[in-house]
């Protein structure tokens, strides 16, 4: 019974899938100068694969984003950590947060261009900004979540700092940290695609603007596409380490 | 110094008092209590009457406005592993198996290795839940998770229990059976409790002395000494004894209520 509940679950997302791929394809069809459609998009692929331009836009992408991305989730561990523990120093931050939060890493752009050229450097430097106050936030605020009740039940069973942190504060913040990669990857993502719209040499975001400077609609929507696909897949892959990492949990002996 | 050491708890003038904006509120008005080594003793009141924060400074967990708390001969500043704590909300650390979390007491005590897991299955085999060792809290029903709460606060070997509530989630008949297998264990184990409940019944029935506290402010109102047989079943539950007591205790309860009424009309 559920796996037949499972199968039709899984069909309406299919048919949701070629529907819209339909859809697309209709737009073309209508519009044919304006929009290209899904085969369009397809042969475009092929091309950008035999040309050897498409490879390098897409791993020079993925590479700005997972250095960005690593780089912002471990600082925003430990400083998550920190502001979440001793109020003082969340006092003295969080006015400065509350505003740098407030600013979109895009309106950076200009700056870092100044300062680190249209470089790997300046890129990584954007989205270790953007992931790295999304994911800062959802920790501490999850490390200020933990039940009272565990971490005075670990006091009275006589544990001291170091412990608590490491045995009871990290594993109980776990859920938290992974809903913060979540987002983190998100922001990251969005952000270079931004930047490398409008400062970059290389990447998907260069592809884009260059294509649609030669109105060379297939590539365009080509980069849209691809951008979206690796986006859900990264997504997808914080989802199965939460879940594995919750297994994990399940299966300690 | 000696005359402090002849109880295990003396909690000695203690007040307890929250600042809230402009007004003071007094949570516990000066409190004397003396403890005996090896006495079970239980707490009743209303809401509000200071019950949970007086336990919650035997434990270390919050400070004491004046006044001091002496646990045996020492003066309480911090939690300690010498006062083990059983919480309403079990406070089983939910990332870890049944088995685990007794281990986390015992790893505090400095146990080690095979040891560990064999000395677990035996506080976990006092409380009658060896099979669910490998399970986690949550695929547990709560009267389990206080078993495991309460094996775990064994683990840590306390000189004196601490328990707020710890029954007051649970059904009727879990509660019976728990309070029956806590005073078996007691017994056993010779460990000082302090048992905090709202359930008249629940206090007679496991103590054997009832601290009767009131609310506004926080007060102990009368000490009522419960005497009924050590080992205590179902016929002591239902003797015309334990009923006296709790219409005593129920009284003093009610009179305290009436008293509050006639505040409020004046």
């Amino acid at each position: 019974m559920r796996k037949i509940f499972k199968f039709s679950q899984s069909l309406i997302s299919i048919l949701s899938i070629i529907v819209g791929l339909g859809l697309w394809q209709i737009a073309e069809l209508t519009l044919p100068t304006l929009v290209a459609g899904p085969i369009q998009v397809i042969q475009a692929f092929g091309e950008g694969i035999q040309n050897g331009t498409l490879i390098p836009d897409i791993s020079i992408s993925l590479g700005r984003v997972l250095e960005g991305f690593i780089l912002a989730l471990a600082s925003a561990v430990v400083f998550g950590f920190i502001l979440g523990w001793y109020q003082p120093v969340r006092l003295m931050l969080n006015p400065w947060l509350q505003f740098l939060r407030m600013i979109p890493p895009i309106a950076l752009i200009p700056l870092v261009v100044v300062y680190l050229g249209v470089g790997q450097s300046a890129k990584v430097f954007v989205i270790f900004f953007a992931a790295f106050l999304v994911m800062l936030v959802t920790i501490y605020q999850g490390v200020r979540q933990v039940d009272l009740t565990l971490i005075r039940a670990a006091r009275v069973l006589g544990c001291n700092d170091w412990i608590l942190f490491s045995r009871v504060i990290l594993p109980a913040s776990v859920p938290h940290i992974f809903t913060a990669m979540r987002l983190g990857i998100a922001a990251a993502w969005t952000t270079l695609v931004a930047a490398e719209l409008i400062a970059a040499s290389h990447g998907l975001g260069f592809m884009i603007e260059q294509a649609s400077n030669y109105f060379e609609m297939p590539v365009v929507y080509l980069g849209i596409t691809i951008i979206g696909i690796l986006g859900i897949a990264m997504d997808r892959g914080i989802l199965a380490m939460e879940r594995k990492f919750t297994l994990w949990q399940e299966k300690i002996q | 110094m000696t005359a402090v050491q002849e109880c295990k708890i003396h909690v000695d003038h203690v007040e307890k008092r929250y600042q809230v904006g402009e007004r003071q509120i007094v949570a516990l008005s000066e409190t004397n209590i003396k403890v005996n080594e090896g006495e079970f003793i239980c707490l009743v009141g209303p809401t509000g009457c200071g019950k949970t924060t007086l336990l919650n400074m035997i434990a270390g967990l919050e400070p004491v406005t004046s006044g001091k708390i002496v646990v045996s001969g020492r003066e309480v500043q911090k939690p300690g592993r010498d006062r083990g704590v059983v919480f309403q909300q079990y406070a089983l650390f939910p990332w870890l198996t049944v088995r685990k979390n007794i281990e986390f007491a015992l790893s505090m005590r400095g146990i080690r290795g095979t040891e560990r897991s064999k000395m677990a299955r035996e506080f976990l085999a006092l409380v009658n839940l060896e099979e669910f060792e490998n399970a986690l809290p949550k695929q547990l029903s709560g009267g389990m998770k206080q078993r495991v709460a309460l094996a775990r606060a064994y683990a840590a070997q306390p000189d004196v229990l601490l328990m707020d509530e710890p029954f007051g989630a649970l059904d009727a008949d879990t509660k019976a059976q728990l309070q029956e297998d806590l005073l078996t264990s007691w017994r056993q184990l010779k460990t000082t409790v302090i048992f905090i409940t709202h359930d008249v019944e629940e206090a007679v029935f496991l103590a054997q002395r009832v601290i009767v506290m009131a609310a506004r402010p926080g007060r102990v109102k009368a000490e009522v000494d419960i005497q009924l047989p050590l080992v205590r079943n179902h016929a002591v539950r239902f003797s015309s004894e334990l009923l006296a007591y709790k219409n005593d205790i129920w009284n003093r309860l009610h009179a305290q209520r009436v008293d509050e009424e006639s505040i409020h009309e004046n």
